[in-house]
C-alpha cells in the first residue's frame, strides 16, 4: 500500500503540473480523502497562483522614461546614481506611482469623450466674456480657420496626417497605435464620429487628407488615403451624403443616403473639415484646457504662437497628453497640430496647401472612388462610432463585454437617464458606456462603465475610504483622487449636460457585486440619504431588461 | 564598445530589465534601482566587453540576483504600509488587501531562500521560463533546475503558510 508520506511528496510535483495523467489522479484523489495533503495541496495552488499572478506586471511609461532618464543623467555624470531609496517612503511613493499608471489608462479611456467635446459633438455658443487671454487668441485662430472656407470658388485643403516614428513595440496604451478622432456629415446633418486608428511603425508616414468645399452650395469632398489607399470619403452633393469605406477585399465602397428632412449642417464646415474641428466648441465648454502658449517657428521659418491644449490630472499639472496648436502670426490661421503623448510627439498634422479651384478633384459623389483598391504600407483602418449617443439598454446589454448595470429607477433629484456608447481606447476593442442625467439644481449625475476601469480602479479604490456598502452588494469608495475623476467624468458628458464641473462635484467608485468598478461623478454635493439610494438602485442591466420586458419603458430608449 | 552603443543596450534592454525587477520585487521603485545598479555595473566595465555578449541571457541573470539582492536588504515591508492604509475601511480584510499582503509576503519569503532557489523560482513561476532555459541562463542543469525549484516552492509554502490558509 503506498503510504501518506509518499503523496505527501509528491504534492509538490503534482502542483507544478510534473505529474503524469494517472499520478496526478491518484495523488489527487489521496488528498481528497486527507485533510493534512488536501490542505498542504491547497496552499502550493495558492501559492503558484500567486506567483503567476505577477506574469502579466509590466512597468508603465512613465516608470520606464523615469528610470531610463536617471541612468543616462548618471552615466553622463549629470547627477550622481540614485541608491537604494528611503524605505519609509517607499511605499507612498510606490502607491502615488501605481495611482498615476491607473490614473493614466483611466484618463485615455476618459479622453475619447472628451474628445468627443473635441471634436464637436455639442453646439454650444460661444461664450466670449470672462473668457481667458490665451482661449481668446485661439479663438482668433478658429475665426481665421472659418474664414478659409468663405468666398464663392471652390476651396481645397491638402493636410497632411503624419504618423511619427516608434522606435521599438511599446505595452503603453497608446504607443503602438494612435487614434485619431474623425468627423463626417450624416444625412440628419448632425456629425458622426469615427476613430481613425494610426499603427506606430519603425519609420514615420504619411496619410493624406484631402477636402474640396464649395461656399456657394455647401457641397463638399473630403477623402483620407494612405498611399494611394482609400481610408475613408465623405461627401455631399447637394442631395446626398456619400460614404467611401474598403470592405476587406480592399475594394473602396460607396454608399449614398438621402438627406433628411431638415437638413442642417453645422453653420461653418471648419467644424468638420480642415484643422480644427471642434476646437471653438471645446473652448467654449472649457477654456482651462489652453494650458500654456509660447513663441516659435515652423520648419520654414513662419513665427507662430504654440498653444498647448489638454486637461490636467489631480495635482494641477497638464496630463499625459495633450495638443500644440501652432498658429501662424501673419494671418492667425492653424498651420499644424501636433498630438503628444507622454512626453513623445505621436502625430503631426499640418496644412499642406489651400488653394481656390474649378472643380473638386474628386467629385462630389466620391464617383471616382467606387471600385478602386490599393494596399497601404501601414493597415490604417477607421473604427466607426467613436461616439453613439442615447443607445438603449438593450443595446449595451449586447455590446459590453462585462456586467453593466443601470438605475432601477430614475434618481430623485435628476431627469431621465440617457446612456452613450463610446470607444474604449485604452481597452482595444472594447466600448465604455456612460449614464448621464440632467438635473434641474445641476447636480448632475455621471456613471461610467468601462473595461479600462474595471481593470485599473482598484489602486484608486484602496487610495479612498469606503463610505457604504449596500444592500445590493456595491461598496461605494470615495475621497481619494475623486476631485479629479468627477471632473473627467463630467467633462465627458459635456455634451448632454451642458455645464461646466462645479467646483463643490463629487465622485464615487463603485465596486460592484460582479467585481466592476463604475465611476459615479455627480455634480454637486449630494446627502447620504441620495447617494445610499442611488446605489441601492443599481441592478444589472440584464435583470433590468428582464424585468422591463412588455411595458416598453426604461432607460437610454 | 562606444558609449552609443549602451545607450542602444539600455534601449533594447531596458524595459525587459525594469519588468523582470518589478515582477520579482513587486515595488516600483525599488525595480528602478535594480534596473540603475544592473546597468551601472555594466557601464563601469563597458570597455571590458570586447567580445559578442549574449546580452539576454546575462541580464536576465544580473536581474533577477541583483533585485532578490535588494529585496534581502529591505526591511520588512509590513511597517511601510501604514500611511497608505485605507482611512477607514469599515468593512473588514477584503479580497484585495489579502491578495496584497500575499504578495507582500511572498516577496519576503523569496528574499529568505537560498539564492539559487530564489532565482529558479522567479524564473520559472514568474517569468514562465522552462526548465532548459533557466539552465541556459544560470549555467547549471535542467535537473538542478527541476531540484531547486522542488525545495524552492515547499520552503516558500511553508514560509507563507499563515498567510495560504
Amino acid at each position: 500500500m503506498v503510504s501518506h508520506e509518499h503523496f505527501k511528496d509528491q504534492l509538490v510535483g503534482l502542483a507544478l503540473g510534473e505529474l503524469s495523467e494517472a499520478e496526478g489522479s491518484e495523488v489527487r484523489a489521496h488528498a481528497m480523502e486527507c485533510n493534512q495533503c488536501r490542505a498542504e495541496l491547497r496552499r502550493l495552488e495558492r501559492l503558484l497562483e500567486c506567483a503567476g499572478g505577477r506574469k502579466g506586471m509590466s512597468a508603465d511609461e512613465p516608470l520606464h522614461a523615469s528610470a531610463q532618464r536617471d541612468l543616462l543623467a548618471a552615466v553622463r555624470g549629470e547627477t550622481k546614481p540614485k541608491m537604494i531609496a528611503r524605505p519609509e517612503l517607499r511605499r507612498a511613493w510606490v502607491w502615488r506611482r501605481i495611482m498615476t499608471s491607473s490614473i493614466a489608462k483611466m484618463a485615455v479611456a476618459a479622453a475619447v469623450v472628451v474628445a468627443a467635446g473635441l471634436f464637436g459633438l455639442s453646439k454650444l455658443p460661444t461664450k466670449e466674456a470672462g473668457r481667458s487671454p490665451l482661449s481668446h487668441l485661439l479663438s482668433t485662430a478658429c475665426a481665421a480657420e472659418e474664414s478659409l472656407f468663405a468666398g464663392t470658388k471652390i476651396v481645397h485643403i491638402q493636410n497632411e496626417i503624419i504618423v511619427q516614428a516608434l522606435g521599438t513595440p511599446e505595452s503603453v496604451p497608446g504607443l503602438n497605435e494612435v487614434w485619431l478622432p474623425m468627423c463626417a456629415l450624416k444625412p440628419d446633418g448632425q456629425l458622426q464620429f469615427h476613430q481613425l486608428k494610426l499603427p506606430a511603425a519603425a519609420e514615420s508616414y504619411v496619410v493624406t487628407d484631402h477636402s474640396w468645399y464649395d461656399p456657394v452650395t455647401g457641397c463638399f469632398t473630403r477623402v483620407l488615403k494612405a498611399g494611394d489607399a482609400v481610408v475613408l470619403g465623405n461627401s455631399y452633393d447637394g442631395r446626398f451624403i456619400y460614404d467611401a469605406t474598403t470592405g476587406p477585399s480592399g475594394v473602396v465602397q460607396v454608399a449614398s443616403q438621402a438627406i433628411a428632412a431638415g437638413f442642417q449642417p453645422p453653420q461653418s464646415p471648419a467644424e468638420y473639415l480642415g484643422l480644427a474641428p471642434g476646437l471653438k466648441t471645446a473652448l467654449a465648454q472649457d477654456d482651462s484646457m489652453v494650458q500654456g502658449v509660447e513663441q516659435g517657428t515652423l520648419a520654414d521659418g513662419v513665427a507662430v504662437h504654440i498653444f498647448k491644449v489638454g486637461m490636467s490630472n489631480p495635482d494641477g499639472q497638464v496630463n499625459n497628453s495633450w495638443w500644440l496648436f501652432k498658429v501662424r502670426d501673419d494671418d492667425t490661421t492653424i498651420a499644424e497640430k501636433e498630438f503628444i503623448l507622454f512626453g513623445r510627439p505621436r502625430l503631426l498634422i499640418r496644412r499642406v496647401l489651400t488653394e481656390s479651384v474649378e472643380a473638386p478633384g474628386v467629385s462630389w459623389n466620391l464617383n471616382e472612388l467606387e471600385g478602386t483598391g490599393a494596399q497601404a504600407a501601414q493597415p490604417v483602418s477607421v473604427t466607426p462610432d467613436m461616439v453613439l449617443p442615447s443607445v438603449s439598454v438593450q443595446h449595451m446589454v449586447e455590446r459590453a463585454k462585462f456586467e453593466t448595470y443601470v438605475f432601477s429607477a430614475q434618481p430623485a433629484w435628476t431627469g431621465a437617464v440617457q446612456i452613450t456608447d463610446c470607444l474604449d481606447p485604452a481597452s482595444p476593442g472594447s466600448r465604455m458606456f456612460i449614464l448621464t442625467a440632467r438635473a434641474e439644481d445641476h447636480r448632475h449625475l455621471v456613471l461610467v462603465q468601462s473595461p479600462t476601469y474595471n481593470n485599473m480602479l482598484g489602486p484608486v479604490v484602496k487610495a479612498g475610504t469606503l463610505v457604504y456598502t449596500s444592500p445590493n452588494g456595491f461598496k461605494v469608495w470615495g475621497g481619494g483622487p475623486q476631485k479629479w475623476y468627477s471632473q473627467i467624468l463630467l467633462q465627458s458628458a459635456q455634451w448632454f449636460i451642458k455645464d461646466k464641473p462645479s467646483e463643490d462635484r463629487i465622485g464615487y467608485v463603485l465596486e460592484s457585486p460582479a467585481g466592476t468598478f463604475p465611476a459615479l461623478a455627480v455634480n454637486g454635493p449630494v446627502t447620504d440619504e441620495e447617494l445610499h439610494k442611488l446605489v441601492d438602485s443599481l441592478i444589472p442591466a440584464q435583470d433590468y431588461l428582464n424585468a422591463q420586458a412588455g411595458s416598453g419603458k426604461g432607460q437610454g430608449r | 564598445m562606444s558609449d552609443s552603443g549602451f545607450e542602444e543596450l539600455v534601449n533594447t534592454h531596458g524595459r525587459h530589465v525594469l519588468n523582470v525587477a518589478l515582477r520579482t520585487v513587486r515595488d516600483a521603485e525599488m525595480a528602478q534601482d535594480v534596473y540603475q545598479e544592473v546597468f551601472l555595473a555594466i557601464w563601469r566595465r563597458w570597455s571590458q566587453y570586447t567580445g559578442p555578449v549574449h546580452w539576454g541571457r546575462y541580464l536576465y541573470r544580473v536581474t533577477v540576483r541583483k533585485a532578490l539582492e535588494l529585496a534581502r536588504g529591505r526591511r520588512p515591508a509590513a511597517v511601510e504600509l501604514d500611511d497608505c492604509e485605507p482611512e477607514s475601511s469599515g468593512a473588514g480584510p477584503d479580497a484585495t488587501l489579502r491578495l496584497e499582503d500575499l504578495q507582500r509576503k511572498l516577496t519576503e519569503s523569496l528574499a529568505k531562500l537560498p539564492e539559487r532557489q530564489a532565482e529558479v523560482f522567479v524564473l520559472s513561476r514568474i517569468e514562465g521560463l522552462d526548465h532548459a532555459e533557466i539552465a541556459d541562463i544560470l549555467g547549471c542543469t535542467p535537473n538542478n533546475v527541476r531540484v531547486s525549484l522542488h525545495r524552492a516552492v515547499k520552503q516558500l509554502a511553508s514560509e507563507m503558510c499563515d498567510y495560504l490558509d
